[in-house]
């Protein structure tokens, strides 16, 4: 191998703390990382599924990073501002990750059809995340479109619902169950809950529109 | 060269949406240092004689497109070193086969090592560096989208856009004709005058069409009453 190859793959790669796991080592991003992120995204019927695909793209490097670690939303937000950073060659700046954390104390109430709506948030992992990927990738192409993108930005935050009297822990539900219950909540009630996360995960704001930002590692 | 047997792969991939084959396919009939180079083997392989021309329908009518007119500014080929975070970096015109702005890279010199990069090789190109070229890397991009894909006139014409569909586009352009006229074509010739279909692989279109001239002219001969 010509001697600037090997450098390359030398000087290129980290070893760095995540959040909320142990140091690990880390390749930092290379054309092949392009080039198979445009292969994978190129064939997209429509933009909305473009950003599913993106994002499912994302996490599947993340967690081929260390095949035995279930990696975080923070993890994940921490991965990618510092291979953002890297590219730019600019500092990382300091993320308020910890702010993430505060989601599993916070709920939101809603009314559905004159029934009280308890929602109970929790930082969302990568594998589940793939999950629901994966389950809205599977859907008719042209059913896919901007719902499925909130559902998945929603929904990924979202521990349990208590309709009513009734307890629903999204963990025990299917994503197909989990994607009917989504269907019950009218756009009034999603931009509640979407504001609701926006203003908790202000500060992480530019980072969370990278993660979905086709166009972020070009 | 571009044979008859490679228009038909390509015609067919093409027909059937197999973009991604029509691009390979070309791209491996063809092999390029670059996008320039491509295109002028591509200008040389589709227009073999003065009168050859790509006919487009627009506004119902019959646009007739001439080599001069075809892939019309296309700038000469160039590339510049520019020292760039310890290295010099030789940047030109980008490739066909990687459409990514790295592949404007073509030479990385460090002190007394060269790497001459090979399509393999950009993988392992670390993205901060591209993004420190990207500058550089903008203005060849930017010169090569003043070409057109054809000026016939200031109403006739198409500008091009350094990206995936454009280029097949082109090659579209180029090597696309009706599949089954073609297969048709291919099959009256091994049928009625003992072509093999290896023989495809050593002639061009341009050919089949003279010896289907020849043919017409021949059948047109001997139906003539005779007197």
């Amino acid at each position: 191998m010509n001697n600037l190859l090997t450098k390359f793959k030398d000087i290129y790669t980290a070893t760095v703390k995540i959040p909320d796991g142990d140091e690990i080592t880390i390749n930092k991003l290379n054309v092949d990382f392009q080039s198979s992120l445009q292969t994978e995204i190129e064939d997209s019927n429509n933009d909305y599924t473009a950003v599913l695909k993106y994002i499912l793209y994302v996490n599947r490097h993340i967690c081929s990073l260390h095949r035995d670690y279930n990696f975080t939303y923070k993890d994940k937000l921490f991965l990618i501002d510092y291979w953002i950073s890297d590219i730019s060659s600019i500092e990382p700046e300091k993320l308020n990750l910890h702010l993430i954390d505060e989601l599993k104390d916070s709920q939101l109430e809603l009314q559905l059809d004159k029934s009280p709506v308890l929602i109970n948030f929790i930082q969302p992992n990568i594998l589940q995340e793939n999950k629901i990927l994966e389950f809205l990738l599977d859907q008719k192409e042209d059913e896919s479109g901007r719902m499925h993108v909130i559902f998945f930005d929603v929904f990924r935050f979202i521990h349990s619902m208590k309709i009513g009297e009734q307890l629903f822990l999204i963990e025990n539900l299917s994503i197909s169950e989990f994607f009917e219950l989504f269907k019950l909540l009218s756009v009034s009630h999603l931009r509640q809950i979407s504001e609701k996360l926006t203003t908790m995960l202000q500060d992480v704001g530019s980072v969370r529109e990278l993660e979905a930002d086709i166009t972020a590692f070009y | 060269m571009i044979s008859y047997n490679d228009v038909l792969e390509i015609s067919k991939f093409y027909k059937y949406k197999q973009y991604d084959k029509v691009l390979s396919l070309t791209t491996k009939k063809i092999p390029s240092n670059n996008v320039i180079d491509f295109f002028q083997k591509c200008i040389s392989e589709r227009f073999v004689e003065e009168s050859d021309c790509i006919k487009l329908q627009i506004d119902k009518k019959e646009l007739l497109v001439y080599k001069k007119d075809f892939l019309k500014d296309l700038p000469p080929y160039e590339e510049t070193i520019y020292p760039i975070d310890g290295y010099h970096i030789t940047i030109g015109y980008p490739n066909v086969d990687l459409i990514l702005p790295a592949s404007c890279i073509k030479k990385i010199q460090h002190e007394n090592t060269i790497l001459d990069i090979n399509t393999a090789d950009y993988n392992n190109i670390p993205l901060s560096l591209v993004k420190k070229c990207m500058p550089h890397i903008k203005r060849f991009i930017k010169q090569l989208n003043t070409t057109y894909i054809y000026h016939v006139t200031t109403k006739y014409n198409s500008r091009f856009t350094y990206n995936k569909d454009i280029i097949i586009h082109i090659i579209y352009l180029c090597f696309v004709q009706n599949y089954t006229t073609l297969l048709e074509q291919q099959l009256l010739l091994m049928k009625q005058f003992n072509f093999t279909y290896q023989d495809f692989n050593f002639i061009t279109p341009s050919m089949i069409a003279d010896y289907l001239k020849l043919i017409q002219k021949s059948l047109n001969k001997h139906e003539q009453p005779s007197h």
